[in-house]
């Protein structure tokens, strides 16, 4: 007895003087992004070990919520006090004042200077004259091809524009034997990036120096376009750019010959095309006027909130000396942004770094304005409607300058004063209190006084109450409010910037807000189409498996309801395989019958109904599982009573069953108009709301207001016409469905 | 019994129709198994082959070497088990209010909750995140699992189930001097397991697929829930599709067992003969 309780004691004792010890060190918290945030765990050991008093964390955050991640970790004001940030997001996050500049500290604190990083890169950190970071990776897009197909078309590698033409299209005509398409190149309809390169290439500009205006030459504009969409006016490229995976399956069998991409490409293909090896190489890009390059990847930055400053610069010093960067090279594959770090034996002899290292000298980025997001997600809608001739170059050329400009406009509004601002929360307040007593306002004449006492109503509520209240109601009141403010990247960090402007966002969004229009009737067909069709497959699924089924009932009920498991990413995975349009298992069947195949994700037309068919396959399952149940509250004696009475096969379906599911119909069929008024997983997904916003739903383009461009003032609009939307519909069903009763 | 059951061949022809669409349902989940278990050059074909021409386990040794599996795993089910646990509770409380219980305002509070379901989460959440901010408990277990307590949904869909309850059943039980406590424990949940079944499994799925809100919510990537962790596996532009459909295939497994566990109350309920309209 004695020994276990000095055991205990001793354990401890030695465990609080563990937590002790961890209390003393100094904490310095690192973000990084999928595999850089699980590698950089090494590179934080080796820091320290030279530091022993500094206890490193280091968090992995998904690539694909990074953005949000970081979003609300700034505006709840706890950022870590080193992150890795994509160079496109600097502007954004220096703009809402969130992160250190680090001008004052560049050759003393940190021992670095702008002459250890390659120009392009550097220029990244650069936002309204300040560094605001130091370039941890790069990243920059270089010519792959087929050098055996090159040769066989006797084509040199191309060098200028007009090489690059004359290539393509000897490529595109070589002699194959292959069945689906061949081209000669791949670019994209809808990618700002590709588009840029060869404008950039072109000596074309977006902005004035101060960021303040749209300056697009129009000749410049036009003479990049033309040639851009060459290529697909001739069918050297494919209208749909394909999937990364099917990149890598039509470069390997030569359908594809040449791409532009950057050094991830370089692991994918020599990991899962080790056949290719000798046939495939890089290249530094063609050139026109200039021969620029997109510069990329990810810079390292620190928060103003940091706590541990000093610590965080000494760790970007050590992070950016040449060894360790190279040591970084032979963990991650990515590509050094320190000039000297190159001259490391890693580095070295490698045939297909030469390429990156020559482009490393002659690289743009995009302008850092905090909207560039938006402002690419212009270009590459413009880009799309000029190649596939729905707009004219000019009225292509006039709606980008504009669209941009009005972008640009949109700056820190003038401050209010903090008296008003709390008249008008109040206001909110009084007014939804209003609301909430006209709606509840004379007695029940339902109710009949019984004898049991309405206080056990209370306590049987109570609980699910205050709960929806915290976290239900007050975010709606707030989501309301937040709906007549400007809410946006200006005022992210610092509310007391909010400013209210009464119905701006409304009338905005309403009058000229197309593309919302555009989702609106998208959200409307997807509900109009896809819930009766959900409905109707999930009741006859769970009617046959109810009465027909009798052997292996479990197996048909969880087969059913795998696709409601089976994850969104998987699912989409498959379902984009299924809808290829070269070796696509749907176009494979279509073409047995002898039928047109189709390219369905890429039309306009065919987008909308693919991912409702996706839909349904998705959901059924549910409404399936909520018949069984309630078909299992019918009561069998019914059954056999009409039986007695003659009443047989599809009457008793119509005169019994049916009316017996009416109220798990009713239940199904409002929370599925509901789900899918929210219409967002399919598209976000799938095809991102393209082609040119056929699949754009209200509610992904609420998300990509939110949290892409941080108009999150506009985006609470959105919502809150949704909600309408959803209310008016539904009270129409109710208000239906009660007209049938009676 | 045999005056419901069909004839052999309506029979033969109606589980064709069903195996057919079996197959349908069932083609991405057996493609993403037999993807997991195939090695690197063979994921990379254009045919879909459900079958792999070679067995391998290297993207489950590599899932389990690159994440701590054990812990988010156990996670992932503090969470999922907390919520469902949780709010299968107190919703069925607040169906049994509103289907049961008569007190003033009752529907048009209803109504209300049904309104609320009208707003897409994804504009309350930053809303949520400060609350959760100012009640410090931001980072906790506690953070996801209480604001997940109670749902609009789940409610709902119980209150539907217990119309189908007879009043006679819950009057003769006052009459009888019960307690609404005992009247709800002891005959009202015992006769809504159909409906408890479907709504454990409904909240455990979405607890267990949760993605976004606890990204957001956790700090710490000691305290990651499962799809957390294997979201930090993608690239940014590539994707290691062995690793990615093994770490779907693990994800699924605990919601197949949970359906597994539940679905035998589907067929206990009602029909077992306690209560007759």
């Amino acid at each position: 007895m004695k020994t276990i309780v000095s055991i205990l004691f001793i354990s401890i004792f030695s465990f609080s003087n563990q937590a002790l010890g961890a209390l003393e060190k100094i904490n310095l918290s690192i973000w990084a992004m999928g595999e850089e945030g699980k590698k950089i765990r090494i590179i934080a050991d080796q820091f320290e070990k030279l530091h022993p008093s500094v206890q490193v964390t280091t968090q992995a955050i998904p690539w694909s919520a990074a953005h949000e991640k970081i979003m609300t970790s700034v505006i709840s004001e706890m950022p870590p006090d080193i992150c890795q940030l994509g160079t496109t997001w600097m502007a954004e996050f220096a703009t809402i004042g969130a992160l250190e500049p680090l001008d004052q500290y560049l050759g003393n604190q940190l021992e670095l200077t702008e002459n250890d990083f390659f120009e392009g890169p550097w220029q990244t950190n650069k936002v309204a004259g300040k560094i605001y970071g130091m370039p941890w990776y790069v990243d920059t897009r270089v010519l792959f091809y087929r050098n055996d197909l090159l040769e066989q078309a006797q084509m040199p590698l191309p060098t200028t524009w007009d090489e690059l033409y004359l290539t393509a299209k000897n490529l595109k005509n070589r002699n194959h034997n292959m069945s689906n398409k061949i081209s000669g190149i791949k670019l994209s309809t809808n990618d700002w990036m590709e588009f840029l390169i060869f404008y950039w290439q072109n000596e074309g500009r977006l902005l004035n120096d101060k960021l303040t205006y749209a300056t697009i030459d129009f000749q410049s504009f036009k003479e990049t376009m033309l040639f851009y969409k060459r290529f697909f006016d001739e069918e050297l490229t494919l209208k749909t750019a394909p999937s990364s995976l099917e990149l890598l399956l039509t470069f390997r069998d030569g359908s594809i010959p040449m791409f532009i991409s950057g050094p991830w490409m370089i692991s994918e293909i020599l990991n899962k095309l080790p056949d290719l090896k000798g046939n495939w190489k890089v290249a530094p890009l063609f050139g026109h006027k200039n021969h620029k390059s997109f510069v990329g990847g990810s810079n390292l930055v620190t928060f103003k909130n940091s706590k541990q400053k000093p610590w965080a610069l000494r760790f970007l010093s050590f992070i950016n000396t040449p060894e360790i960067q190279a040591k970084w090279y032979t963990l991650t594959n990515d590509l050094p942004a320190v000039k000297k770090a190159w001259d490391q034996e890693e580095l070295k002899n490698n045939w297909y770094l030469d390429a990156f290292h020559k482009q490393l000298e002659n690289t743009q980025s995009p302008p850092p304005h905090p909207s560039w997001e938006q402002m690419a997600s212009l270009i590459a809608k413009i880009q799309e409607k000029i190649i596939l001739n729905k707009i004219t170059m000019e009225d292509g050329h006039r709606q980008l300058e504009q669209d941009i400009n009005l972008i640009l406009a949109q700056n820190k509004s003038s401050a209010q004063s903090i008296t008003f601002k709390f008249i008008v929360f109040s206001g909110f307040g009084l007014s939804i209190i209003l609301l909430l007593a006209w709606f509840f306002r004379q007695t029940d004449k339902n109710f009949k006084t019984q004898a049991i006492s309405p206080t056990h109503a209370v306590l049987f509520l109570l609980p699910a109450l205050v709960i929806l209240v915290i976290f239900l109601f007050i975010p709606i009141f707030f989501t309301i409010i937040i709906s007549f403010t400007d809410w946006n990247i200006y005022s992210l960090n610092d509310l007391t910037n909010l400013t209210f402007i009464g119905f701006n966002n409304y009338t905005q969004l309403l009058q000229t807000d197309m593309v919302f229009w555009r989702s609106v009737l998208n959200t409307i067909i997807f509900v109009i189409v896809g819930v009766p069709l959900t409905i109707t497959v999930s009741l006859v699924t769970a009617l046959i498996l109810n009465i027909g089924v009798l052997k292996c009932k479990s197996l048909f009920r969880i087969g059913y309801f795998i696709p409601v498991i089976t994850t969104m990413v998987v699912a989409a995975v498959i379902w984009r395989w299924m809808y290829n349009a070269n070796y696509g298992s749907i176009n494979i069947a279509l073409k047995l019958f002898g039928l047109n195949t189709q390219d369905w994700l890429n039309n306009e037309y065919l987008a909308l109904p693919s991912l409702i068919i996706m839909a349904v396959w998705k959901n059924f399952g549910y409404s399936m599982i909520i018949f069984l149940a309630g078909l299992n509250t019918i009561p069998y004696s019914l059954y056999e009573a009409a039986y007695m009475d003659g009443v047989k096969g599809i009457h008793r379906l119509w005169y019994i069953t049916i009316p017996m599911l009416k109220s798990s119909t009713l239940f199904v069929t409002i929370t599925t108009v509901i789900g899918y008024f929210q219409f967002f997983a399919e598209p976000y997904i799938m095809t991102e709301g393209g082609p040119n916003n056929a699949t754009n739903s209200i509610v992904l383009y609420t998300y990509n207001h939110a949290f892409k461009f941080y108009n999150l003032g506009y985006a609470s609009s959105i919502s809150i016409i949704l909600f309408i939307i959803t209310l008016l519909v539904s009270a129409g069903q109710l208000w239906y469905s009660k007209r049938i009763e009676t | 019994m045999t005056h419901l059951t069909l004839n052999i061949r309506k029979k033969s022809l109606l589980y064709l129709l069903l195996l057919f669409g079996l197959l349908l349902t069932l083609f991405p989940f057996l493609w993403m198994i037999s993807t997991s278990f195939k090695p690197e050059n063979e994921i990379f074909q254009k045919t879909i082959n459900l079958l792999p021409a070679s067995f391998t386990f290297e993207h489950y040794l590599k899932l389990f070497k690159e994440i701590n599996f054990g812990k988010h795993f156990i996670n992932s089910l503090i969470v999922s088990l907390g919520i469902t646990g949780f709010s299968v509770v107190i919703n069925s409380m607040a169906a049994y209010a509103f289907a049961k219980i008569d007190f003033p305002q009752r529907n048009r509070l209803f109504l209300l909750l049904l309104i609320t379901m009208m707003v897409p989460m994804q504009t309350t959440m930053i809303p949520s995140f400060y609350i959760l901010k100012k009640m410090g408990l931001l980072n906790t277990f506690s953070g996801l699992i209480i604001p997940a307590g109670a749902s609009v949904y789940g409610i709902f869909l119980i209150r539907q189930f217990m119309f189908s309850i007879p009043n006679s059943l819950i009057e003769a039980a006052r009459i009888d001097g019960c307690s609404e406590w005992y009247i709800f424990w002891k005959i009202i949940i015992p006769l809504s397991r159909p409906i408890l079944a479907t709504i454990t499994i409904f909240t455990f799925l979405s607890a267990w697929n949760e993605f976004l809100f606890p990204l957001i919510i956790l700090r710490e990537e000691a305290k990651y829930t499962l799809p957390l962790a294997l979201a930090t596996l993608n690239g940014q532009f590539n994707t290691d599709w062995g690793l990615l459909m093994a770490g779907s295939v693990v994800v699924i497994i605990p919601v197949i067992i949970v359906f597994l566990l539940v679905q035998k109350h589907y067929i206990k309920g009602l029909t077992a003969g306690s209560v007759k309209g």
